[in-house]
């Protein structure tokens, strides 16, 4: 199948951006010494690799010319030695410079990560997680890079340029002069046709991604694509990108290939210019040859620095991309965060409080009007409406993951903002429609609810969600590995483990989510057996469709529209002429009813 | 270098190519060699040797050498690249092909991921090998021999000096090779383990807030951050010592050759623009065995990555045409005759311990009945939607569609003429409109617009910021689980089926949308023969006919009212969603 638009695609390059650059000094500077070192080490290679034209050609010229043969031995030893010292400074700088460069890169995670996690649903709701990570890996490594590799190639590539021409201009002006004719077609090569290479990659990476993305959207819809008989169809628009995807490489390659082939050739024409001159000079007794041979040694350096350049150029571009994307989830604010020094919440008995509570997602949309209920520690409350009526924020304002824009929620008393957020999360146990299993043995999972539990506690909470039985049944019991995201279990044990997990953090107060919006039969009968016990002793919330699980609530709250329209327990509300809890329950039920006058007769 | 033979296999029809680049290769590395040799006629005769005369047209052949090597280097270059890229694309042809004609059990038992990363890193790394591999291989060899020979017929004795350094060199080479081989692996490992704790942190970040584990969350990934922190320096401390060795072992060559050769010039036995020339050619001595390690890796890595490949090209395809295709004009009545069907234990591993597969199933449906398939969860019920679709076939007994074995029918014909509405319903990432008419590529916008209107999804897709042009699935507007059975079941209308699969479209829709969903249900269901399999007692009480199934077997049939009444599975499931009582206790179904 084709994917027609591909997401926007993720920026390649930004301008520069001084602040941004300062910040990412910033986590440099703790290093400064070390990175101070290796600059000084790379100088010492730079120096090393300087020398040896010079010396090749000193050898000719003074020794090999004259004969002398000691002087030779002593020149080709302490250039010896010079190498032994390059080696030395190459293996202590690689392996400072990688430290350094994880430390860094660690603490650019850590930090990134740290502040996702304070972050609140606003942030995850508009983001796929695969951007999130992205960020976190590629785009962070990129910083990386141009803090430590970067910049200190540059600095040192810098230096070699210099020294260069410093060198050649004080060996011989003339001769220097002619070599610099090699330096404009390389900066043309460097920074005309190698952009216009990245340029066709950056297209060739394109087109993979959409091929790839196709590819994936063939396996993963490969069922429906069966069932329909779509197979030649597809295969035909996958061949289109297919062939595309070939042209723009063969492109883009033609374009790669003449690169090198252009480098080599300038190379040449600066050799042969280098070597005319440089014998017609010889010829007239104005030089000599070795110093001949030490100018062509220095001809083939010129184009490292160049290169380095303008490949640093691009480095900078993209990396004020990167440091564009990691700044701004570094400077996404937190949604809800503790007041400082907000005290602890005490172990509460779970009594809840919605004071005239208005709020909404979106500035002048309210979903909530001056809603007011009052719980009491210990009752069951079933929330009823239809979807968007504000049933799930009433359940995420109890958490704490949103704050209200008017009025108050409190539980036993204490406002929700003046207490440690942490604190009061872990007194409140959800169960969701679908809910996450981590990779891990199944302990594990459960464990999540209350860390400290010991394996008796897990087992026994387990046991009271009933999902004991088929943790036994598992390869490995307790002790079973989960794939990713639960794989081997279906959607039903799953929750079952959801509900051991919210058991075993022993909450004051219990949220269902629709939790038994999605399972089999099986479960629910499972699940069903168990609320009773899981509900007993805690305040409850329980959103859901499902009358067996709604009846068995103290009192149940319809609410349309952001404001409660009915209340009361299930046979006040049935007893409601026209009422709408009423209207709901003889939907669902006729066909129950149909049941009974058969099982009756 | 057994499983290169993929390779071979798919590089054959274009091998004329490669013989051009290697005839190109011949040309380049030989030009190569000229340029040295002539910078030693240029010192020793036109400069020590004042013959001026010959400076310019030497000067010139360098230039020249230099074109011509650049030309040949160029098309060598393109006809490896082409014949690379063309490879990978009848790869990921073929590849794509199969995967299509795999069966849901494959699938069940192969992760996406995994079979994504074959028909993408591995077919990259195919491509590099069909591009570099052999003739790089070819072109070290080469240029090593032709300077060994050339210098080696220049002067004998420092060839050999500096050839001493050549064992040194190319140990370390492929000591450095093999030892951060291990390095890269932990790497890849560490990098997946830290992206699997990214990943789950954040897509279960509800789970993490609720329980406010978000300290716990930062550990986990400080340890890993850690590890990960770790298994890089690791590495870097095996090319610190190893990759300035190789630098200095190269500069040695030229001590060797500045000391042993100055020397020799020194005393006569050589002259200066053979130095030159020697210096000149070193790296054509040392390059190659510095690319070892590469060549070493190169091959090895295709040659596992093939491996990859072909395990999913030698994926059985369950199903297969048959020899004379029956194209029949569906009439709509199905016949199971004591069909019996076993997944295959050895092929698809869990997948079929979870499932039981179906024994002597028999059933018959006639045109426009409506008949249900129940039972508890794992029981058979899918196979039985797999069997009618011939996702796969059954291994004894048999289906007859209007009295035609199934195994005869053509499928593609057969297919188009059932309509099926899933439990989850795929939506591609393309427009709602292609989406609707994936089953009838040829329907006009009208029909479109008329299918979307009784499947009531008429009104949200107007709603969409591009209406019927409105791009969904998931590089699209993600819809709703109801919004989405809408479109399937708008999907299922256009094509007009004689026969309809409902497989529990609404099993995973809450009980509002599932009370909508059924009204354009029974829409759908006008006239048609229907096998619907479900969870839900509102979606079979209707059906002319209801079989429960339990461990692969028949267990009860009849109508829902006499089932209800009757002690058994079928009351044991439904009666909750009625408010009745279930009376026994239920056996759980494994």
């Amino acid at each position: 199948m084709p994917v027609r638009r591909l997401e926007e695609e993720e920026q390649f390059a930004a301008d520069f951006n001084a602040g941004y650059f300062r910040r990412l000094l910033g986590y440099a500077w703790p290093h400064r010494r070390s990175l101070l070192v290796v600059l000084l080490l790379m100088l010492v290679g730079a120096v090393v690799g300087l020398a040896t034209p010079y010396v090749m050609g000193l050898a000719v010229d003074t020794y090999i010319a004259r004969g002398d043969l000691t002087g030779l031995a002593w020149l080709t030893l302490g250039y010896l030695a010079l190498n032994v010292v390059g080696w030395g400074a190459f293996t202590v700088r690689t392996g400072l410079l990688s430290r350094v460069g994880q430390q860094i890169l660690h603490s650019l995670r850590m930090d990134l990560f740290q502040h996702i996690h304070t972050l609140g649903f606003d942030f995850f709701d508009g983001r796929p997680v695969g951007k999130i990570l992205t960020r976190l890996t590629n785009d962070v490594n990129v910083l990386n890079d141009l803090l430590t590799n970067g910049l200190l190639s540059l600095l040192i590539e810098l230096f070699n340029l210099v020294a260069i021409v410093v060198l050649l201009v004080s060996l011989r002006l003339d001769l220097a002069l002619v070599s610099f004719g090699i330096v404009p077609p390389l900066v043309m090569l460097a920074f005309r046709l190698r952009p216009r290479i990245r340029d066709a990659y950056r297209r060739v990476r394109t087109r993979l991604s959409i091929l790839n993305a196709a590819l994936h959207e063939g396996v993963s819809g490969v069922r429906v694509s069966q069932i329909f008989a779509r197979q030649e169809e597809n295969l035909r628009r996958f061949d289109e990108l297919n062939r595309t995807n070939l042209e723009v490489n063969l492109a883009a390659a033609r374009l790669n290939l003449l690169f090198g082939p252009l480098v080599e050739l300038t190379g040449a024409a600066g050799t042969a210019a280098v070597m005319g001159y440089g014998a017609y000079l010889i010829g007239r007794g104005q030089m000599s040859i070795g110093m001949l041979v030490a100018f062509l040694g220095y001809l083939g350096r010129f184009w490292g620095p160049i290169s380095t350049l303008s490949n640093f150029h691009n480095q900078l571009l993209s990396a004020m991309a990167s440091a564009e994307r990691v700044f701004e989830i570094l400077d996404y604010p937190p949604q809800v965060s503790s007041a400082p020094g907000a005290p602890e919440l005490p172990r509460i008995r779970g009594e809840v409080d919605f004071d005239h509570v208005t709020f909404g997602y979106e500035p002048g949309r309210p979903v909530l009007h001056g809603f007011t209920l009052h719980v009491a520690a210990g009752e069951i409350v079933a929330l009823v409406g239809p979807t968007g009526a504000g049933k799930s924020s009433i359940i995420s304002l109890i958490s704490r993951f949103y704050d209200p824009w008017e009025g108050a929620i409190r539980l036993d008393g204490h406002d929700l903002r003046e207490v440690d957020l942490a604190s009061v999360r872990r007194q409140i146990a959800i169960v969701l429609q679908e809910n996450f299993v981590f990779s891990g043995t199944v302990f594990d999972n459960i464990r999540y609810g209350r860390l400290e539990a010991t394996r008796e506690e897990v087992i026994a909470a387990a046991k009271l969600a009933n999902a004991h039985v088929f943790i036994e049944r598992l390869p490995q019991g307790y002790d079973t590995v989960l794939a990713e995201r639960g794989a081997n279990l279906s959607l039903g044990q799953r929750q079952l483990l959801a509900f051991a997990r919210a058991i075993l953090a022993d909450p004051a107060i219990l949220v269902l989510d629709e939790a038994t919006a999605y399972i089999d039969t099986e479960t629910e009968r499972l699940i069903q057996s168990a609320l009773d016990r899981l509900l007993q002793g805690r305040t409850s919330f329980i959103v859901a469709h499902r009358l067996a699980t709604i009846r068995r609530a103290h009192r149940i709250v319809v609410i349309e529209g952001g404001r409660i329209v009915e209340m009361g327990t299930h046979e006040q509300l049935l007893a409601l002429p026209g009422g709408r809890y009423r209207a709901l329950y003889e939907t669902q039920t006729q066909l129950g009813k149909a049941g009974e006058r058969v099982l009756a007769s | 270098m057994h499983s290169l033979r993929l390779i071979f296999r798919f590089v054959a029809p274009y091998r004329a190519r490669l013989y051009g680049a290697l005839l190109l290769l011949l040309a380049s590395t030989g030009l190569a060699m000229v340029g040295p040799e002539i910078q030693r006629l240029i010192v020793d005769r036109a400069i020590i040797g004042g013959k001026t005369r010959l400076l310019f047209p030497l000067l010139t052949a360098l230039v020249a050498a230099a074109l011509g090597r650049g030309v040949a280097l160029f098309f060598r270059g393109y006809l490896q690249e082409w014949v690379g890229q063309r490879v990978v694309y009848d790869l990921r042809h073929r590849l794509y092909a199969h995967l299509q004609e795999l069966s849901p059990a494959y699938y069940a038992r192969t992760y996406t991921g995994e079979i994504m990363s074959r028909v993408t890193g591995d077919v990259e790394r195919v491509r590099q090998f069909v591009t570099s591999g052999v003739v790089d291989l070819l072109n070290s060899v080469l240029t090593f021999g032709f300077v060994s020979i050339i210098l080696f017929r220049m002067n004998w004795q420092l060839t050999l000096v500096t050839l001493s350094i050549s064992p040194l060199l190319a140990i370390t080479v492929l000591r450095f090779d093999r030892r951060i081989r291990p390095a890269w692996r932990a790497i890849e490992r560490q990098a997946g383990v830290l992206s699997t704790v990214i990943q789950e942190s954040l897509a279960g970040v509800r789970v993490v807030k609720a329980f406010a584990r978000e300290p716990f969350e930062v550990e986990r990934f400080r340890r890993e951050s850690e590890g990960f922190a770790d298994t890089q320096v690791r590495a870097a401390r095996i090319w610190a010592h190893s990759f300035p060795l190789i630098e200095f072992l190269t500069a040695l060559s030229w001590v060797l050759l500045v000391g042993v050769g100055g020397r020799q010039v020194a005393l006569g036995r050589m002259t200066v623009g053979e130095l030159v020339a020697f210096n000149g050619y070193l790296w054509s001595l040392i390059w190659p065995i510095r690319n070892l390690g590469w060549l070493v890796n190169l091959f090895e890595q295709a040659s596992t990555a093939s491996d990859r490949i072909l395990e999913i090209l030698n994926a059985p395809v369950d199903i297969q045409e048959p020899p004379h295709p029956v194209r029949l004009r569906v009439k709509g009545e199905i016949r199971f005759e004591n069909v019996s069907f076993k997944y295959d234990e050895e092929a698809y591993g869990d997948h079929a311990l979870r499932s039981p597969g179906l024994f002597g199933f028999n059933l018959t449906v006639h045109p426009g009945e409506r008949v249900a398939v129940v039972g508890p969860t794992g029981c058979g019920k899918t196979t039985v939607v797999h069997l009618l679709l011939r996702l796969y076939d059954p291994q004894t007994g048999r289906i007859l569609i209007d009295g035609v074995d199934l195994r005869e029918l053509d499928l593609v014909t057969y297919r188009r003429q059932v309509g099926v509405v899933q439990q989850e319903t795929f939506l591609f990432s393309t427009s709602i409109k292609e989406n609707i008419a994936f089953g009838r590529l040829s329907a006009t916008d009208e029909e479109i617009r008329e299918a979307a209107r009784l499947a009531q999804a008429d009104r949200f897709i107007e709603r969409l910021p591009d209406g019927y042009e409105t791009v969904v699935g998931e590089r699209g507007v993600g819809l709703s689980g109801g919004e989405r059975q809408r479109v399937a079941i708008a999907r299922a209308l256009l094509m007009n089926p004689a026969i309809l699969v409902l497989d529990d479209p609404t099993s995973s829709v809450d009980a509002e949308t599932e009370a909508e969903i059924q009204a354009a249900l029974r829409r759908l269901m006008q006239g048609r023969t229907t096998l619907i399999v479900s969870q839900r007692v509102s979606a079979v009480r209707d059906a002319d006919w209801i079989v429960v199934l339990d461990e692969g077997r028949i267990v009860q049939q009849g109508r829902h009212e006499e089932l209800i009444n009757q002690p058994g599975v079928y009351r044991r499931l439904f009666a909750p969603q009625l408010g009745l009582p279930a009376g026994e206790e239920a056996a759980a179904c494994r």
